[in-house]
């Protein structure tokens, strides 16, 4: 679509493409540890409020299976995607429709029922697991990004905070990672500091961690926690200007390959999809970071896709179908929206030429919802979809189906992350591996 | 008949135990027959002599009408056929006995007493002519769960019909704990009142007993003439309609917690040795012994002096039995307090010494009086030592006590005696507890668990985790919630099967016989500690805070693109809730780029900080004063001088590093703004663990974020600097200073519009549907809602007003929306006509986000009147919610309500969707983005409803007039919203002494809101807070010099 067209104002030089710079240096992580590998790259998209399994799950399995009616989208780039269904989440069972299988999407244990006293989603999202793995090694360690601003409001009937619908990083069980949703300041972080980064800023950091120390003495236990987070982000920022003023980011800011501009924040929800799909795409392609999540819409998101032609109303309401077909079918065009989405995302990777093929091939992207049917809620045979990662060895242009209530999601996570060189046998609730 | 240990939790299953053991007076009247033996079943062999000395003193004045004592019913599994016939014979209501009581050990082993509280023992009145006794052996607990009418610390202990105006009755006096007996006077004569003479000390048995001869009436307490007057009027019997009542009556008193071991009540008058001989119970005493004693004790009554004498001739004579010493010297002590003065210093220091042994469960008890005349203030202690302080105005020559050490006293005195009865309340708590774990566990198990359980919690609720816990505990919401629905029918949902009446009937009187604490004076306890575990009060400011901030700061508005970003919603439903607000880099970024563009305006603007430099003098931005001015502003506390020191260094490093003037001034104003001191609400612990009181810059600035969401301005840091700042009266007059500064538009804006739901703007109305809709429109809405709500708060408006009120504020567009008459542009106040607008309900802001985008949803609408107005929620729809059969019906063709019925027909939804599509479809005239309508698509709107109570709505208008006529839940809840948005947090119960005071001083002041806003500010809950802080953490001490 129109992608660009947002993207405008004052060009940036950007950091250098990854390949350049280590070859340089020839420096690598993971267990690839050969000189020109580019690093892999994993992006973790969810969108809410499930699909009409019907037209989501194709008839066939293997690598000949027929794509069904809302994957067709996907045609053009069928032998680049993994389509995985019947994986379940099995901690998400038993609290509500929405939010308990909305902030567990990554970590996939048990969503805390509460108004906001300890918050928790059980335990560190697969995303953030990543970043606290490999994070050093770029400016930042992981883009957490949100279609939507976060959910205000508490649900009394079901008793839960609606935050809940808008984190799926979690930094820890009980400290999500903010989403940024405004393309903005989502730039502003990956490309500001080089404009307005001086000296100035660290040692007004370096100052304000004192302070913060100062303080932290004398809070009392509960509080402690909060100047924490204050501290570690802080710190954070810091890291980000250190690398950057660093030899590598150095070599980075020499050779800028990349012009990108600075985006206005765009109104409708759609355009506002687009340009954070983009700014995904363009924070791997400058190796700003390696790991990055996406909240394309929070749980219960109540999006108007009255934009779409055949849809008239609003996104949580058409999911609770009434296995009525007028809803079924409007249902099913928001479901294929969403799947056109990740497809965009997967043809700019792949215009982005890396190494000997493109970005693609070392990005890593999962893209799927915490429920099945958004009128059962329910949380098993859920759509998921993997694209990328083909220098990993993922097994791409097939279509693996697990019995129902077998797998769960997380044995696909325990893959992800052996696949980006963090070797484990076991994340979340997971029993095993699914490649 | 075998008695095993007397444990108490064989006493708890009252559905078994106990029955009312009856001797009548037609046993004894019935012509000479010879005196029936007591039941030997239930007696134990060590007590037997004990129950017959008793029973002998019982039967021996003749004359008795009614006897009751307790016992264990396998004493009338023993009982012949003819003693079981005589006790049916009497008219006892059916199950008056086992349902409602508890049975408490009695006066003696093996002897039983029932518990009551708000429920009494109902028996058939008997009559009197011209001479009664009625004697009473029982233990008191303090005032009970019924609080009366007219005095909700007075107390019923027996009464005969109403006592006030027939029959008699006993009562207490709390907190003083004054025995009073009136005899009731038909009406316009007061009822004949003896008052008893020494106070009746809680958690003791006492032997009360009131005699009349037809010529004079006493009143003895244990066993000892403790009132006397001369009456020789006519005895109005109750009317045969009454009752005998043990426990709560009503009559302008209500109910104590009390035990009663014993009750006998005669047609004749017994006469003091009688009395006394029957108070002794099973003491071995001789006649002469009493008579010595009543005697002695009736020439005291009328001639102090030598009684005095005789009396410490009894207490001291050897030969007597310790009974009647020990009683002869407790009338000595009460007596001698009224002759002998005590020195003030002696008097202190036993005050001191009571409070001390209050921890050692030594029992006391305190008179304290303190009206317009006199304060007096008198201590029994445990062995019968009084001492006393009488003004000087009773003409007693006392040494006058200071008024000031006295009330200092008693307030450690209060505190100790509280803790005192806390800690009975926590022994109740355990067997509280144990009883449910015995018996109410597995009735909630049998009926709930198929839907409430732990993998399937509906509703939320999972009835295996759930355990009766501390009554300040969250456990205890949810049992009310089950007790509520239970009683009100809602659950089992139809088709399930219904409990038995009497599982559901003990079981809530089990849930309302939890131990009482006062929770008010508590805050927090080592038991409760989990309430106040992780509230997180030094948070970070939120998106709207940090704009006022600056604001009011740097004089710059923030654009909302250079803010943070929102952050969730935790605590009563507002974002200002520690608990959820995170700090991660997006937002330091965020900081630090909007400081920057914040500073550089301010500095552009000339500011007060940065007044203009370029004239021949100008300031030093970088000197002490400067930087310290600021920062105190910023920080809002005092600066110092280390931290200023810091400060400076920090502009040395700088110039160190060849920054010139300008770019020193930006770094070291943006480290001001971007350190924790002012991004952060700071509140340090003190060093000891327990409640503390904040500190006057701790309250400044709570008082500034509830108000205006914004830092303190400099009326307010000065008071603080003073410590005037903690003042009642000085609060008082900040706060209305405060409503009055166009700031407090922020309790619309933060409160008003997150109280109302309104802050997401995610769902707006199609365009193509409502062409009319558009920015201009959606912000006026918005704007009105925060306008009416800060006008109710600034200008001292009723709060009831947001339920339905004949005014609105309004601009020319919302004019044109409304169709009200033209208005002139800006904003402006107006009257309203019909009933179809005002009030929240049927603003514009509210109509449309409770609609979908392109209809209305009554479902929706009735939804957030349950939720926003009157605090209530539904369950959500069970899973699988069964499709609306669309066969019979074309789905779009069809009204809405009709199709809508369909879901109340069924009864899996109808329970929940009863409750709220009513009050949606009222609502229904409302089209979806809040314009008036007749008509819908072609059809006239029906909007009038039938409750489930049978109430009929014929519209809006009937809808609101009904909310403001129960408005008790919108009183309850919107004050504990507005509550829970000045503490930031959520609420528990022990906040809710404080949501009762508000109540009842808004009814007391016609629910003007800034009553609400004051008591808020000068309760406890804002003004004081809980550290847990580890005394051990030797590391987190405040180092000295450093500001709290």
């Amino acid at each position: 679509m129109k992608r660009r067209q947002f993207l405008r104002g004052a060009g940036l030089s950007l950091a250098l493409p990854f390949l350049d710079s280590l070859q340089h240096r020839g420096a690598c992580f993971g267990s690839q540890s050969q000189a020109a590998n580019p690093p892999l790259r994993s992006v973790f998209i969810h969108f809410p409020n499930g699909v009409w399994e019907a037209d989501w799950v194709p008839t066939s399995t293997g690598a000949n299976f027929e794509l069904s009616k809302t994957l067709s989208p996907l045609e053009s780039v069928r032998s680049r995607i993994l389509v995985v269904t019947g994986l379940d989440q099995p901690n998400s069972r038993g609290g509500d429709g929405h939010y308990a299988k909305t902030a567990n999407f990554l970590t996939g244990m048990t969503v805390q029922r509460t108004e906001g006293r300890d918050i928790s989603a059980g335990g560190i999202s697969v995303d953030q697991l990543m970043a606290s793995k490999f994070g050093h090694q770029t400016p930042i360690s992981s883009l957490v990004l949100g279609a939507e601003p976060v959910r205000t409001g508490l649900d009394p009937t079901v008793g839960y905070t609606k935050a809940y619908g808008s984190y799926i990083s979690w930094r820890s069980p009980s400290l999500p990672a903010t989403p940024i949703v405004s393309p903005k300041a989502a730039y502003r972080s990956l490309f500001g500091s080089l404009k307005s980064a001086s000296p100035q800023t660290t040692l007004l950091l370096d100052h304000v961690l004192e302070d913060a120390n100062r303080i932290r003495r004398r809070l009392g236990r509960d509080d402690r926690p909060r100047m924490d987070e204050y501290l570690d982000s802080v710190r954070a920022v810091e890291s980000k200007l250190e690398f950057l003023e660093s030899e590598e980011g150095q070599l980075r800011k020499k050779s800028g390959k990349i012009i990108a501009q600075e985006p206005i924040d765009p109104v409708s929800f759609a355009d506002r999809a687009n340009v954070l799909l983009e700014i995904v795409a363009l924070a791997f392609q400058s190796d700003s970071t390696r790991v990055s999540s996406l909240m394309l819409g929070s749980g219960v998101s109540n999006v108007n896709f009255s934009f779409l032609p055949g849809v008239k109303g609003e996104h949580h309401e058409l999911s609770h179908h009434e296995n009525r077909m007028e809803k079924i079918q409007q249902y099913q065009k928001i479901n294929q929206w969403y799947v056109e989405q990740f497809r965009n995302l997967i043809h700019r990777l792949d215009s982005i030429p890396e190494g000997d093929g493109t970005l693609l091939d070392s990005c890593l992207v999962l893209f799927g919802s915490g429920m099945s049917d958004g009128n059962r809620h329910d949380p098993g045979n859920l759509p998921i979809l993997l694209a990328g990662g083909s220098r990993a060895n993922v097994p791409l242009g097939q279509h693996m189906h697990f019995e129902n209530g077998t797998t769960p999601l997380c044995n696909l996570y325990v893959s992800i992350l052996n696949a980006v060189g963090i070797p484990t046998t076991q994340f979340g609730c997971s029993t095993g591996k699914i490649f | 008949m075998t008695q095993t240990n007397d444990n108490f939790s064989d006493r708890r299953r009252t559905g078994k135990l106990g029955i009312l053991l009856l001797l009548t007076a037609a046993i004894l009247l019935m012509g000479g027959q010879a005196l029936r033996p007591w039941p030997a079943a239930g007696l134990l062999p060590e007590t037997q002599t004990l129950w017959e000395r008793h029973r002998e003193r019982i039967l021996a004045p003749g004359g008795l009408v009614h006897h009751f004592a307790f016992l264990r019913d396998e004493s009338l599994a023993s009982m012949g056929q003819d003693e079981m016939s005589l006790w049916k014979s009497l008219s006892l209501p059916a199950d008056a006995s086992v349902q409602n009581f508890k049975f408490v050990s009695g006066r003696w082993p093996g002897k039983y007493a029932i518990q009551m509280d708000r429920s009494p023992l109902e028996l058939a009145p008997p009559q009197f002519e011209k001479s009664f006794t009625v004697q009473l052996w029982f233990r008191h607990r303090g005032p009970g769960l019924n609080p009366g009418p007219n005095s909700d610390t007075d107390a019923t202990i027996l009464a005969l019909g109403d006592g006030v105006w027939s029959g008699f009755r006993f009562w207490i006096d709390y907190p003083q704990n004054i025995l009073m007996f009136n005899v009731g006077q038909p009406k316009t004569v007061p009822a004949v009142t003896l008052v008893a003479f020494s106070r009746l000390c809680p958690d003791t048995w006492h032997h009360v007993a009131a005699t009349w001869d037809g010529k004079t009436l006493s009143l003895f307490v244990d066993g000892l003439l403790s009132d006397r007057t001369s009456w020789a009027g006519e005895f109005h019997n109750a009317r045969r309609t009454s009752k005998l009542r043990i426990g709560f009556t009503g009559n302008g008193l209500g109910s104590t917690i009390q035990d009663v071991d014993e009750l006998a009540v005669y047609k004749t008058c017994l006469s003091e040795d009688q009395i006394l001989t029957s108070a002794l119970s099973g003491a071995s005493v001789s006649r002469e012994e009493i008579s010595q004693l009543t005697s002695a004790v009736r020439n005291a009554w009328e001639t102090p002096p030598q009684g005095l004498a005789s009396l410490g001739e009894l207490s001291s004579n050897e030969k007597l039995s310790s009974e009647v010493r020990a009683a002869a010297s407790l009338r000595l002590s009460e007596l001698s307090r009224l002759n002998s003065p005590e020195t003030s210093a002696e008097f202190l220091a036993a005050v001191r010494d009571a409070s001390l042994q209050i921890g050692e469960k030594s029992v006391l008890f305190k008179s304290l009086e303190r009206t317009a005349a006199h304060d007096s203030i008198c201590l029994l202690t445990s062995d019968n030592i009084a001492k006393c302080y009488l003004p000087p105005e009773r003409n007693r020559s006392v040494p006058s006590l200071d008024p000031n050490s006295i009330t200092s006293l008693c307030v450690e005195y209060d505190q100790a005696l509280e803790k005192f009865r806390s800690e009975i309340a926590r022994g109740d708590l355990a067997e509280w507890m144990t009883e449910y774990d015995q018996t109410h566990r597995s009735f909630l198990k049998q009926h709930c668990h198929s839907c409430h359980n732990a993998s399937d919690a509906s509703g939320g609720l999972n009835i295996e985790s759930l355990s009766a816990g501390h009554p300040g505990s969250m456990a205890l919401d949810e049992l009310e919630r089950i007790v509520d629905v239970l009683q009100d029918g809602t659950m089992p949902p139809k088709g399930h099967p219904v409990p038995e009446n009497r599982s559901v009937r003990a079981f809530t009187t089990w849930y309302e016989g939890r131990p009482r604490f006062a929770l008010c004076e508590e805050l927090a306890t080592d038991e409760t500690q989990r309430w106040h575990e992780g509230y997180i009060h030094s948070r970070r400011f939120t998106r709207l805070e940090y704009r006022n901030a600056v604001r009011d700061l740097l004089g710059v508005q923030l654009d909302l693109v250079d803010l943070p970003a929102q952050d969730g919603f935790g605590g009563e439903g507002f974002d200002n809730v520690g608990d959820m607000l995170f700090t991660s880099t997006s937002q330091i970024e965020d900081y630090l780029h909007s400081t920057s563009v914040a500073l550089s305006e301010a500095r552009r603007n000339n500011c007060r900080w940065f007044p203009d430099t370029s004239g021949s003098s100008p300031p030093d931005l970088l000197s002490a004063e400067s930087l310290s001015a600021f920062c105190r502003a910023a920080w809002r506390r005092p600066v110092p001088v280390d931290e200023l020191n810091r400060l400076q260094m920090l502009v040395e490093s700088a110039r160190s590093r060849g920054m010139d003037n300008d770019q020193c001034i930006n770094l070291v104003y943006q480290s001001i703004l971007m350190s924790p001191n002012f991004l952060f609400i700071v509140e340090p612990a003190p060093e000891t663990q327990g409640i503390y009181r904040l500190s006057p810059h701790e309250m400044a600035t709570r008082l500034s974020l509830f108000i205006w969401s914004s830092i303190p301005d400099e009326e307010l840091l000065r008071l603080a600097d003073s410590g005037q700042i903690l003042n009642s009266t000085v609060i008082e007059q900040q706060i209305a200073r405060m409503l009055r500064d166009p700031r407090a538009s922020a309790l619309g804006e933060a409160f008003g519009l997150q109280w109302l739901g309104l802050l997401e703007d995610t769902r707006t109305p199609d365009r193509q549907v409502f062409p009319d809709f558009d920015e201009e429109l959606a912000e006026s809405m918005r704007e009105e809602v925060v306008r009416y709500l800060t006008e109710i708060f600034s200008k001292d408006r009723p709060v009831i007003d947001l339920l339905d009120s004949d005014w609105t504020v309004i601009n020319a567009r919302l004019a044109r929306h409304y169709e009200l008459p033209d208005v002139p542009s800006g904003w402006h106040e107006v009257p309203l006509h019909d009933h179809h607008r005002g009030g929240v309900l049927t603003m514009g802001a509210v109509l449309t986000r409770t609609s979908y985008s392109h209809r209305t949803s009554p479902v929706l609408r009735g939804q957030w009147v349950l939720n926003t107005m009157l605090g209530k929620s539904v369950p959500p729809p069970p899973p699988n919610v069964p499709s609306l059969d669309s066969s019979s019906v074309d789905g779009d063709s069809a009204t809405l309500r009709v199709r809508l019925e369909r879901h109340r027909r069924d009864p899996a939804c109808a329970g929940c969707h009863n409750q709220m599509d009513p009050l949606g479809f009222a609502l229904e005239n409302f089209d979806a983005i809040g314009r008036w309508r007749a008509e819908e698509n072609g059809r006239p709107v029906e909007s009038s409803v039938t409750l489930l109570d049978g109430t009929q709505l014929r519209d809006a208008s009937d809808l609101k007039r009904m909310l403001n006529e129960q408005r008790d839940d919108f009183l309850n809840n919107f004050i504990r919203k507005l509550l829970g948005f000045a503490v930031g947090r959520g609420l528990s119960s022990f906040d809710d002494c404080v949501v009762e005071r508000c109540v009842e001083q808004l009814r007391e002041n016609s629910f003007r809101s800034h009553v609400l806003i004051r008591e808020i500010c000068l309760s406890k809950p804002f003004q004081y807070r809980y550290s847990p802080r580890e005394a051990s953490d030797a590391a987190n001490k405040i180092p000295a010099g450093d500001v709290r």
